[in-house]
């Protein structure tokens, strides 16, 4: 059996930064084995790993994009025709094409949606056809309603089509992370990409900076025209990671999991790797975090290792659970040692290979490499799923 | 009847209850929709494969418990940044809003259980029938999809198969599978005394189990705080064709000892996770 599952632990180091805050602007924390630590949440992760780096839009032309807005209608397909079209024609088709992308509230209090370029594309020719449609055979307001509305029920099949045809039709953000439609299950895109809010592997670490703002012209007074107070915290993290193969591929071309091995192409097998290869570069390089300018939050991973296996994922979070000293060393040797257990009680077996700047480090059954090797590893385990009989 | 038992472990999980607007709660113990699901995915069922969820939801009978303490809650707040909005009311004019209610963010509280560790001991009722019991064994083992505890984000730190000595158990009923269970797994103090009196957990040697109720305790009205044993309507299970949760089944919520010795002082166990 090929891998299902690629496993990715990471330990991060961020010092004097406020990564991810609370609405009373604290640092998140998590209370885990009687010590409160310093935590992430995973939706700050993702958002900066899609939105910067490695794959990012600019970096990765080839994959369509998503957008994430209450406004698709609006703005990508109502305004592009305004002063073409006569107002209410517009109003009328808006109004049908606001219930077909965001549910039956389409019209009063929609939820943020998010849709593939690919997808609103589509949309938005349909919505351009029956608008000019309607303004050729001089329809009024109710007419044009009728005229959407016959199009709304062939334009639910045309979605459904698009999805299956279209490469990457939400968009990669959806195919990486998933999206939840709720007033269309079927537009459901199960995310193949779990992740884990990252935490301390030590007990919290925090300072309250007291800050002054200087005035630099006020000649007369002394002191400051500004004093404030900001949490800083400073860790080191465990961070992880788990993408369930057939599932990222599943998303990225259309071809559901049962129909893989027959119809995949090595060119879709070969953009899958390519996504797995860029998402462990970001993992390991991209930094979340606020004030980026006051605290620059910035730092690569110290260690990063990656399982591929088919049993059961399971994160190492139960290495810190007695806390570690806030030393990178210590949070490595508890990894390694953690892992070592788990393997002699499960004996699960997973391929592994890992890069740490811990020289003395090893991890049971893996092999060591530098960061561009691990993540050309990870692409291989995808690439190689190719069925031994080939395709053209 | 043979019952199965898992070890649920994550440093976050969720249990989800009642979404009440934005505030997305957590209850103590999984509800049935959440092992129906946690299964089905490690079966490779499809969200919209509903009968397929249905029939093992309904074949579902278990328990659920913690040795010794609950775990702590959180609160984690999530925001949802938007583009401008322009939104159209049911009178049919377009509506602009500006400011902080308008041009934001949207807002979320997600109520997580944090340091879990907790077990369940599950049983299939017509057992011959497919999916068995060994298949569930073998899903866990090498599931379809990778498992969470209640989201996405709620990766588990310990495999859920308990070691084949300890998996599986004989029994009548889940009060008395998991009670065997509980016996059988070697003591272990996760917190020293003095560092659990200081977040003033309870360390005594005693399981808080949830089980269903029995039919000579489903005459009684719900009691939401009486020792030795609270009584409760919940609504767990989901209805897998239409999408939302639906009827209700009563459960008991009760405080046992792990030794047959008597308990040394008594707590009263409420049903918290409800919204308040």
């Amino acid at each position: 059996m090929f891998p299902r599952f690629l496993q990715i632990h990471t330990l991060h180091n961020y010092t004097a930064a406020l990564l991810n805050r609370d609405d009373a602007g604290q640092a998140k924390r998590l209370p885990y084995g009687n010590a409160l630590r310093t935590r992430i949440s995973s939706q700050c992760l993702k958002r900066h790993w899609r939105e910067t780096g490695p794959l990012s839009k600019k970096e990765l032309p080839a994959l369509p994009a998503s957008l994430r807005s209450r406004e698709l209608v609006t703005k990508e397909m109502r305004q592009p025709l305004e002063g073409q079209i006569d107002k209410e024609i517009l109003d009328a088709i808006e109004s049908v094409f606001q219930k077909l992308v965001y549910g039956d509230k389409g019209d009063s209090s929609r939820q943020p949606l998010l849709l593939g370029v690919p997808e609103v594309k589509y949309l938005a020719a349909q919505f351009r056809k029956v608008a000019e449609e309607a303004a050729a055979e001089g329809d009024d307001a109710k007419q044009a309603k009728k005229r959407a509305e016959d199009l709304f029920k062939s334009v639910k099949d045309g979605l459904k089509a698009m999805r299956e045809t279209t490469q990457v039709p939400a968009g990669l953000a959806a195919a990486l992370f998933g999206r939840m439609i709720t007033s269309d299950t079927e537009a459901n895109i199960e995310a193949p990409v779990y992740v884990a809010h990252a935490f301390t592997t030590h007990a919290g670490e925090d300072e309250d900076d007291y800050f002054t703002v200087v005035d630099d012209l006020a000649e007369d007074e002394t002191g400051a025209s500004h004093i404030g107070e900001t949490e800083l915290t400073s860790g080191l993290f465990y961070g992880y990671t788990v993408i369930n193969i057939p599932g990222l591929v599943a998303n990225l071309t259309g071809i559901s999991e049962e129909e893989q091995a027959e119809k995949l192409t090595p060119e879709q097998y070969e953009l899958a790797g390519e996504v797995v290869r860029r998402l462990i570069h970001a993992i390991a390089e991209v930094s979340p975090g606020a004030k980026l300018g006051s605290t620059a939050p910035f730092g690569y991973a110290t260690t990063v290792l990656v399982e591929a296996g088919d049993r059961q994922p399971r994160s190492l979070a139960g290495a810190f659970r007695k806390p570690t000293a806030p030393r990178f060393e210590e949070a490595n040797k508890a990894m390694t040692d953690h892992l070592a257990e788990l393997e002699e009680n499960y004996a699960t077996n997973e391929a592994r290979r890992f890069m740490s700047l811990d020289k003395t480090s090893e991890f049971t059954g893996a092999q060591r490499m530098p960061l561009p090797s691990l993540a050309e590893w990870a692409k291989d385990v995808v690439t190689s799923q190719v069925p031994a009989n080939g395709h053209s | 009847m043979r019952f199965l038992a898992l070890n649920l472990q994550a440093p976050l999980a969720s249990f989800g209850g009642t979404t009440v607007d934005h505030y997305g709660i957590t209850r103590l113990f999984p509800a049935a929709s959440m092992l129906t699901g946690l299964l089905g995915n490690a079966l490779g069922y499809q969200r919209s494969e509903a009968e397929k969820l249905m029939e093992l939801q309904e074949r579902l009978i278990f328990g659920a418990f913690y040795r010794e303490t609950y775990p702590e809650q959180i609160r984690d707040y999530q925001t949802v940044q938007l583009r401008g909005e322009t939104s159209w009311t049911t009178d049919g004019t377009r509506a602009e809003r500006k400011g902080a209610s308008g041009d934001s963010t949207h807002i979320r509280y997600r109520d997580y259980l944090t340091d879990l560790d907790l077990y369940v001991v599950l049983a299939l009722t017509a057992a011959e029938k497919s999916p068995t019991l060994d298949n569930l064994v073998q899903a866990l083992e090498q599931p379809a999809r990778p498992l969470s505890l209640g989201r996405k984000t709620c990766l588990p730190s310990e495999p859920l198969l308990l070691p084949p000595a300890l998996r599986f158990q004989e029994a009548a009923t889940p009060a008395e599978a998991a009670l065997n269970l509980a016996r059988a797994l070697p003591f272990r103090k996760r917190e020293k005394e003095a560092e659990a009196k200081k977040y003033n957990r309870n360390v005594s040697p005693a399981i808080h189990l949830m089980r269903p109720a029995l039919p000579a305790e489903r005459a009684l009205t719900d009691t939401r705080a009486l020792p030795p044993a609270g009584l409760a309507t919940i609504t767990d299970e989901r209805n897998w064709q239409g999408g939302f949760h639906g009827g209700s089944r009563q459960i008991v919520i009760e405080k046992l000892p792990i030794n047959t010795e008597s308990i040394e002082k008594e707590i009263p166990i409420g049903i918290s996770g409800e919204p308040t």
